[in-house]
């Protein structure tokens, strides 16, 4: 594992996190699971973003029907 | 690097910008890679040790599958001959700047024995990739690189089909009766043939249980499927909204019927080329003479069908020299001389095998069913061919078996098949003339010129 960073330093590569040589099928596979749920969870927080933002903008709307103004 | 070359070269200027560029994709926010040791080559003395680095796990999986893998020995004292860095999640922004057709860059730099990839997340770019350095590195050992799958009979004789991209090179090498020594990359050197990966990457539309039993069984877990659409749990093989170049790979093993330990066979008997000819012009088989091999070799015809849109039924002619042209990096003639050189120093016989459209052109005719060209193939390979009496196919002066054991005799001269014989032979010389007008990019030599009166004439 030494000689390998050694290797990938002299590319450039020096400012990296872990390293997986020749990984196993298990782990590469549950790699693939991980990001497939970091994935949704970006998704799932992208979406529950989306749903405050068009609660904030109801509720803007509220005082505007109710006094005919805007909310600031 | 010759005019009409698939490759394009770059300077040294952009090869350094899209070299920091992948390096700086891989190598920002800590993040984890993955590193895949592993060789391209069966035979120990010529192979190629590769280092491939990339942050995308199923990429790492996708090489492990492909790649011939270290022994835990082999991995301790393992050095790199060859470095790969996919960096398939960056794009170069400066690619009007560098003169490149896109974003997307495959690049090589054989003095550096480095590869940079970037922008594209097809797993073939690594395998094909490390093709065409092979390519390059064995012919100038006086070794044949090949675009073809190679299997062994049961007496040991060892066959190769060469074909580009669904002409049924990976169908037809996985035979229930041959044992497979591989399915897209070989070399031929003074010992026999000698398979450059450890894996098959097969494409996968409209895959049949029953029309392709050894790829289906192949796919099992550790295989890897790409662009393929997944309705109700179960794959849909027959969906191609995402492209048809649906595949899967998978690591050798999977085939059951495969040469064991190492996948190498001896000197090929036979040595097939696949064409599917959307025309319906070609015959289902004929056989070659030395002259005709070199320029078949050379033109590497095939056909692309224009589509499926209603209405259109016109085919295009695809010429791919050696049947390989993207990954050749050197001269095509280097590697039909050295093909020839080898086929005739062991004997070896050629023909000519179209799994494409009979009848009539695409559109009109239809494609030749797969159990007839198994029969043919089976033929050549038990010799039985030989045993036929042939005829000769005007225009292209193929010669013809008049008899195949179990194959309608019909079907082995293609003008029998088309209702209006006037328009076969117009279709066929139209054809000729595309053969004719590709092959003058080969007659800037005495040897071109010569091999011109071996193809169609009109």
């Amino acid at each position: 594992m030494e000689n390998l960073l050694i290797d990938l330093k002299k590319i450039g590569l020096d400012n990296i996190g872990e390293i997986y040589r020749n990984a196993s099928y298990d782990k590469l596979m549950k790699e693939v699971i991980k990001l497939i749920l970091e994935q949704l969870l970006l998704i799932q927080e992208f979406l529950l973003d989306v749903r405050l933002r068009i609660n904030i903008s109801l509720m803007r709307k509220v005082p505007q029907k109710i006094f005919g103004g805007k909310m600031k | 690097m010759r005019k009409s070359s698939d490759n394009k070269p770059i300077s040294h200027e952009v090869w350094n910008d899209l070299k920091s560029t992948a390096v700086k994709q891989l190598n920002a926010d800590k993040k984890n890679l993955y590193v895949i040791d592993c060789f391209a080559g069966a035979n120990e003395d010529t192979r190629l040790s590769i280092r491939f680095i990339m942050e995308v796990a199923w990429q790492a999986h996708f090489v492990k599958n492909m790649f011939i893998r270290p022994s835990e020995k082999e991995l301790k004292n393992f050095k790199a001959d060859f470095v790969v860095l996919n960096a398939s999640k960056t794009t170069n922004e400066k690619w009007k700047e560098h003169k490149l057709n896109s974003n997307v860059f495959v690049a090589f730099n054989l003095g550096e024995k480095m590869a940079v990839i970037g922008g594209s997340w097809y797993g073939g770019e690594m395998k094909k990739g490390i093709f065409s350095v092979m390519n390059y590195i064995l012919p100038l050992k006086n070794i044949a690189a090949m675009h073809c799958s190679a299997n062994i009979g049961k007496k040991g004789d060892t066959a190769i089909f060469f074909g580009l991209s669904g002409t049924g090179k990976t169908t037809l090498s996985a035979d229930p009766n041959r044992a497979l020594i591989g399915d897209d990359e070989h070399g031929w050197d003074d010992n026999g043939v000698f398979n450059f990966e450890g894996g098959c990457y097969a494409k996968t539309i409209d895959l049949d249980q029953e029309k392709e039993p050894d790829i289906y069984k192949a796919i099992k877990r550790d295989a890897l499927l790409e662009n393929v659409v997944v309705k109700d749990g179960k794959v849909d093989f027959a969906d191609v909204s995402k492209t048809k170049n649906t595949r899967v790979s998978y690591p050798i093993y999977h085939i059951d019927n495969i040469v064991k330990p190492i996948s190498k066979g001896g000197h090929p008997k036979n040595v097939i080329f696949l064409t599917a000819d959307a025309f319906g012009v070609l015959p289902p088989v004929s056989k070659l003479t030395k002259d005709q091999t070199k320029y078949h070799f050379l033109n590497g015809y095939t056909a692309k069908v224009a589509g499926t849109e209603r209405g259109i039924t016109e085919p295009i002619p695809s010429f791919s020299a050696c049947f390989g042209a993207a990954f050749l990096l050197l001269h095509p003639t280097v590697y039909s001389q050295e093909l020839v050189r080898k086929m005739e120093e062991h004997n070896s016989n050629a023909y000519l095998v179209n799994t494409g459209w009979i009848g009539g052109s695409y559109g009109i005719g239809k494609r030749i069913d797969l159990p007839s060209t198994r029969k043919i193939i089976d033929a050549i390979l038990d010799g039985s061919i030989n045993n036929a009496d042939f005829e000769k196919l005007d225009i292209f002066n193929l010669n013809i078996p008049k008899h195949i054991n179990g194959v309608n005799a019909n079907l082995l001269n293609p003008r029998n098949l088309w209702e209006d014989k006037e328009k076969y032979d117009e279709t066929a010389k139209k054809l000729a003339k595309k053969f004719i007008e590709n092959f003058k990019s080969f007659t800037d030599n005495e040897e071109g010129k010569r091999l011109v009166a071996a193809g169609p004439q009109l």
